[in-house]
């Protein structure tokens, strides 16, 4: 449950007229989820990580996790005030979301974001009446399964579809097979993506209850076990001329690829934003087992590359929360122009978190391959982030939104619009999503210009800060990064192909630059605007200096050597954070452990 | 049900390339049949095969400062024929021409496709063998060196040996000795590059034990283990050993992470079409 503001105010002393901001009920509200959850490294704690590493080998869901998932009013977190919840913006969803996938992201990617991504495509997209009985579910703490459609890059959950036709009794009839659909013999609602005619381009979106159904007609296949997030109840169903009701049908008839596409911005921006809480335990788990290998528990670090990693995936965490939290705010704010900007979030971040993650496999060297106690939690994360953040067809999803966009980069048009300060700042409240102006796929969200703006506010934000100078270098690297991805945009030769769907192919690892330069730009967005508010920590240049000393390293252009004090500082504040505890990112979050 | 796919050799014999001509047709039906496949040339080969030096920085793209950093033609030779063998070798999987690849590099140096994450590829050279390795089921790493290199009696096995591996290793004859460290060190740079870490993980943290007989084929498989000799009960990842023509020993790490029954890597199929014509509808032309 909130805290009804004025005890947050007496709490703090304040003037009980005071309405805290958006930052301090993020804060507060971060906090009272973890204080409901305890300390996760408590082997006592029945949803501590040890409890979720015993359900994991075993298969299962944690019961009393999701209890306390309900109790602490998750899933009204979900869904839009509108609708009868209490969803204040796709960047807090992701804030409040960490302190389930911290400790149980099985739990947290069944029943936080497989509901929130079926919901979306019926709450941006479907009548009065299918919004309302979706929001019913969710709020009650119903379970919603999600039919992928199949893809040509195919992974398990994307490996085949349904089909819908309308029959002469103006009912609808779903046939076909699927053996991997997250939720399927739970769930009280089902949102499938089903193939609805003979051209390739034919999908539509239909929801429905498959205890509704004439059970001659439908067929539980059995469960898929999954790689990682052992507890997740994946399974199949198999629907055999089943007849549904047309008021199943969500949005047009034909049209449920292009309404996908509405709901994908938030869904994009909002995992990626989830997913640093799994992260932020990784981290956690590979500081403790150096400490306890090197000096016993709580002492330094001593191994210099063992620091050198720390801090660098700490500076990557924080990478990865920029953009994401500049993302989530975009489909807020520019929601004609932010589904390139979603796309490079979802495209990205996993695999620059996985590759920070993986970096830390040598510091926890022989506990890396730990399969109990608390070291083995930290390759249980990583085995969770592969499987749920869906691999190479996730890149594909991306890529495809991503791609039309290039060839747009070559021309900059110099009476654009600048990007709006907002889009960094947590603290300005935000519009409800508008799944109309969603639809506008535009994809200029202006951060690759940002870049140049910034550029030219760092000399006076820089006043008096250490590293101006390497900074600016860095900023001024980017800027050149910028230009020569304008330089070979020019250079594509788009829509060659009959149907005008062929690409260059210089579009993929060009498409992966340009996500490299959106994050780097998104940091630097919300450094100069204090994103998060005052902080000591981050309103120093030293994590900004290492963010994108790491992101032109991975663009691949050559950077000046870092001084030692930049990775000292910032692996300083990951042993304090975890010694105090606070949350590993943007937001430094009183943690329960 | 579908009847189980047949049990393939792993890993399967790498196929040999004599240039970027080829033949490639090995590796393709490899890659196709089990998601893994390699192949191996000759630096000698291939450096007789190499673009005239007013080409190099054009094909080289971001590689080309690199290149031009090295000092001395064979260094830089070795340098262009092995990001060629890399680029060809992805541009088989990928169905592309192999320089409108770009190579990037993750943070330890693990050379990556950039913006094809459908195709992992690592590449192992040691004095005239060079030999790449592509998978698309996952992350793959591999390592080769001389049969013949001396390790034993080098005190190697207290810098890069697990106590257990150090019993083992004392308890074989003393002919074999030679061999079994030299599977374990190419075991450990397998897997280390695999993670990406190259030598950073420290090689006395993990070990392997060597499956008795000897496998599928020419090749033989490993198990991870731990310091303490613990097996890791992780079934993602196989291991195995195998020989190269030309008198050398390869190991190859490999996880599958993908899970797909016929995995496409193709690029022209990457993008999704019902999304690119969604998105193209509804902008202005």
């Amino acid at each position: 449950m909130y805290e009804p503001d004025e005890l947050i105010a007496a709490a703090l002393g304040a003037d009980p007229q005071w309405q805290p901001d958006r930052l301090t009920r993020a804060r507060s509200r971060v906090a009272e989820i973890e204080d409901g959850l305890g300390d996760p490294w408590s082997p006592d704690n029945p949803v501590g990580l040890a409890a979720v590493l015993a359900a994991d080998d075993s298969g299962e869901s944690s019961v009393i996790g999701i209890r306390r998932f309900q109790n602490l009013g998750m899933p009204a977190e979900m869904v839009p005030a509108e609708l009868g919840g209490k969803m204040a913006g796709v960047d807090l969803l992701g804030l409040v979301m960490r302190p389930f996938f911290r400790r149980d992201p099985a739990l947290a990617f069944s029943h936080g974001f497989t509901p929130f991504l079926g919901a979306q495509m019926v709450w941006l997209n479907g009548d009065a009446r299918q919004r309302s009985r979706m929001a019913n579910v969710v709020l009650r703490g119903g379970m919603v399964g999600v039919a992928c459609q199949r893809f040509e890059h195919e992974s398990e959950f994307h490996a085949q579809e349904f089909t819908a036709t309308w029959a002469e009794d103006g009912m609808l009839r779903l046939n076909g097979s699927k053996g991997a659909i997250n939720n399927a013999h739970t769930a009280e609602l089902i949102v499938g993506f089903v193939s609805t005619g003979d051209g390739a381009t034919d999908y539509s979106i239909l929801m429905f209850d498959p205890a509704s159904v004439p059970p001659s007609r439908v067929r539980a296949l059995p469960r898929h076990r999954t790689t990682g997030v052992r507890g997740v109840q994946a399974a199949g169903l198999e629907f055999l001329d089943c007849p549904l009701p047309g008021e199943s049908l969500v949005g047009t008839w034909g049209d449920g690829v292009a309404l996908s596409l509405r709901a994908y911005p938030a869904v994009h921006a909002a995992f990626p934003s989830m997913a640093i809480g799994l992260a932020d335990t990784a981290l956690r788990s590979a500081v403790r087992a150096a400490q306890e290998r090197d000096y016993g528990t709580q002492g330094p670090v001593g191994d210099a590359s063992a620091r050198s990693a720390l801090a660098g995936t700490f500076a990557d965490l924080l990478i990865a929360d920029c953009l994401s939290l500049t993302a989530a705010r975009s489909t807020h704010l520019l929601p004609e122009q932010c589904d390139v900007l979603a796309a490079v979030t979802k495209y990205i971040v996993p695999k620059i978190v996985g590759e920070a993650l993986y970096d830390l496999s040598a510091v926890m060297g022989d506990a890396f391959h730990a399969e109990s106690g608390h070291d083995a939690v930290f390759r249980k994360q990583l085995r969770d982030l592969s499987t749920i953040t869906f691999g190479h067809v996730s890149s594909a999803i991306c890529q495809s939104v991503i791609a039309p966009y290039l060839p747009a980069l070559a021309f900059v048009d110099p009476d654009a619009a600048t990007t709006p300060a907002d889009l960094f700042r947590l603290e300005v409240p935000l519009p409800p999503l508008d799944g109309e102006r969603l639809s506008g796929f535009g994809g200029d969200d202006r951060l690759l210009d940002y870049l140049g703006h910034a550029a030219g506010q760092l000399p006076l934000a820089l006043t008096g800060l250490p590293h101006a100078d390497l900074l600016t270098g860095l900023v001024a690297g980017l800027c050149e990064e910028a230009a020569e991805i304008r330089r070979e945009a020019a250079e594509l030769t788009g829509d060659g192909g009959e149907d005008g769907l062929l690409f260059d192919t210089r579009s993929f690892p060009l498409s992966e630059r340009y996500a490299l330069l959106l994050a780097a730009s998104a940091c630097v967005g919300v450094w100069l605007n204090a994103g998060v508010g005052p902080d000591e920590f981050l309103d120093e240049p030293a994590w900004l200096v290492l963010a994108l000393h790491r992101l032109l390293r991975r663009i691949g252009r050559s950077v000046p050597p870092l001084p030692r004090e930049i990775e000292a500082l910032t692996c300083e504040e990951v042993l304090a954070r975890v010694r105090v505890p606070q949350s590993l990112d943007l937001l430094r979050t009183g943690l329960a452990g | 049900m579908t009847a189980a796919a047949p049990e393939r050799v792993f890993p399967p014999e790498p196929s040999r390339v004599g240039g970027p001509a080829g033949p490639w047709a090995n590796l393709l039906r490899d890659l196709e049949g089990s998601g893994f496949g390699m192949v191996h040339a000759s630096l000698g080969e291939w450096r007789t095969q190499l673009p005239p030096e007013d080409e190099r920085k054009e094909l080289l793209g971001r590689d080309w400062e690199r290149y031009s950093k090295l000092a001395g033609a064979p260094l830089r030779e070795r340098f262009l024929a092995t990001r060629m063998l890399i680029r060809h070798t992805a541009a088989v999987a990928l169905g592309t021409e192999p320089y409108a690849l770009e190579l990037r590099y993750g943070l330890n140096g693990r050379v990556h496709l950039r913006g094809y994450d459908q195709i992992d590829v690592s590449l192992s050279h040691t004095a005239d063998l060079l030999l790449c390795g592509i998978t698309s089921l996952g992350v793959v790493g591999i390592d080769t060196e001389p049969a013949d290199r001396r390790l034993s009696g080098q005190d190697v096995e207290g810098l890069m040996c697990t106590e257990p591996e150090r019993k083992r290793i004392a308890r074989a004859p003393e002919a074999e000795r030679n061999g079994q460290l030299l599977s374990l060190w190419t075991l450990k740079e397998a897997y280390s590059k695999a993670l990406g870490q190259g030598l950073r993980f420290p090689f006395t943290e993990f070990g392997f034990r060597m499956e008795d007989g000897e496998g599928d084929g020419a090749g033989r498989a490993a198990r991870l283990e731990r310091a303490d000799g613990t097996l890791v009960e992780d079934h993602t990842w196989r291991f195995a050993t195998c020989p190269v023509p030309g008198g050398h020993v390869a190991a190859v790490a490999l996880q599958d992470t993908r899970r797909s029954g016929r995995p496409d890597t193709r690029a022209s199929t990457a993008l999704n079409r019902q999304i690119l014509a969604a998105i193209r509808q509804s902008r202005p032309a």
